[in-house]
């Protein structure tokens, strides 16, 4: 089937299999390989991308359901100044080790700054949005350190995501 | 690679016109597809699949009179946010609070849950202890009929619809506010889990007497349903520690847990009991 969306901001056409994955058609046919397949059922957060404004595991997500669907991966971030203080942050506090989770633990960042929206989450409540990622190396102390640091600054994401 | 053949109907009677085409064939309900599609390539080769994505008429949360209405295509998330729910039906909140992350809420579909009919189903135990119905879409007649939860499961994952056949409300009625609920839910851990034991209670208290009680377990029977022995024990008493006991021997009569994967047998005996004690303890005993 032909499938129309939106990937990135750009407009994008491609044939797909009506089950073929999200994850799938983001690495091999459209070459944008920032998202990474961990587990493949949904359980890690390594491939999450947002659809529709909504965080998603994007191995879970067949094609037929992308018709003038908007995805936003983390190949999609590099030109916003939220990803460079995102970044910046995981850097300062060592929340990167072998960095292989990291594409999908900056998705769940922007939802919970998004989620924040200026005021500042318990750690309570900062774990339970990362419950969809796993890391194996940094045992998520560094990360909400990251976090925590983003949250006490302020950071605008813009009106994209949101809409 | 396989290709599948897949439908995707706009409306009931679009799919009752596309029926005769597929009757034959195993049919598959495609919701959300978190579960669907971790195995996907394991699927029989012939199985057609029905994408409900499209269908509007399964969408949607509405209060109608002394119910709730829940389209089964409601996705967890879509219901965990629904201002008539938060309002309403609080146990069902606690529930798919519990269940699995943030990414798979915004994708898993209630109907998708009941359709499973797993005993672990996390939405299962508040529905039947709401008391609540399912209204049920045959293709072939293009007719709907409800069916009660009893009715509906009839074995670990098996339900009772016939091929093809498709879950298209979910009528909860409205629990009276002097209801007092209790979810909870134990796993390995907090997120992204299966459940070892679950427990759902609904209960009417006066003057630490209870009026009525309604009970159900998940994980610990072939099929999600109420525990009616215990139940009836537990109705027009008052709580003590001694009629805490004596409901978890009659709870561990009425379960039948198996040892699996997640758990042993005995472990989940004990589990379901402890929560038993924790619900009459916590929802009976104190005020809320």
């Amino acid at each position: 089937m032909n499938i129309k969306c939106n990937i990135n901001g750009k407009s994008v056409s491609f044939e797909a299999e009506p089950l073929d994955r999200l994850l799938d058609i983001l690495r091999d046919t459209l070459g944008l390989t920032g998202t990474k397949e961990g587990c493949g059922e949904g359980e890690c957060g390594a491939c999450t991308v947002f659809m529709n404004n909504k965080l998603v595991n994007s191995c879970l997500v067949p094609a037929m359901h992308l018709q003038d669907a908007d995805i936003v991966t983390i190949d999609g971030l590099r030109d916003f100044d939220f990803f460079t203080s995102i970044t910046q942050s995981y850097e300062e506090n060592g929340a990167v080790q072998c960095g292989f989770c990291t594409p999908g633990f900056i998705m769940s960042t922007i939802e919970l700054l998004r989620k924040s929206n200026g005021k500042v989450l318990t750690d309570d409540e900062v774990k339970s949005v990362f419950a969809g990622n796993i890391c194996r190396c940094t045992g998520y102390d560094k990360i909400i350190k990251a976090v925590r640091q983003l949250l006490h600054t302020n950071i605008e994401i813009p009106k994209r995501f949101y809409e | 690679m396989n290709k599948k053949k897949i439908f995707s109907p706009k409306t009931l009677t679009e799919y009752h016109e596309l029926y005769s085409k597929i009757e034959n064939s195993k049919i598959i309900i495609f919701a959300g597809g978190t579960d669907l599609m971790v195995g996907k390539e394991e699927l029989p080769e012939d199985a057609v699949f029905v994408s409900l994505s499209e269908l509007e008429e399964l969408k949607g949360i509405e209060k109608k009179g002394d119910t709730i209405i829940i389209g089964p295509s409601s996705t967890l998330n879509e219901i965990l946010h629904s201002p008539v729910i938060q309002e309403e039906l609080l146990i069902l909140i606690q529930a798919i609070r519990t269940m699995a992350s943030e990414q798979v809420r915004n994708r898993a579909t209630i109907g998708g849950n009941i359709g499973n009919a797993s005993p672990a189903g996390d939405t299962i135990t508040p529905l039947v202890v709401l008391g609540a119905s399912l209204t049920i879409f045959s293709p072939r007649t293009a007719t709907e009929r409800n069916i009660s939860f009893s009715e509906y499961f009839c074995g670990p994952c098996a339900n009772t619809l016939d091929n093809g056949e498709l879950i298209t409300k979910i009528i909860i009625p409205i629990p009276l506010k002097k209801m007092k609920c209790y979810f909870r839910k134990v796993g390995q851990r907090n997120a992204m889990t299966i459940t070892k034991a679950s427990l759902s209670c609904f209960a009417e208290i006066d003057n630490d007497e209870i009026l009525d009680i309604r009970l159900a377990a998940g994980s610990v029977s072939p099929t999600v349903r109420r525990l009616i022995k215990t139940e009836e024990f537990l109705k027009h008493k008052t709580i003590s520690e001694r009629t805490v006991e004596e409901a978890k021997r009659i709870l561990e009569k009425e379960i039948s847990p198996i040892t699996d994967i997640r758990s042993t047998k005995a472990f989940r005996e004990l589990l379901t009991k402890n929560l038993l004690g924790d619900c009459l303890r916590s929802i009976l005993l104190y005020e809320q």
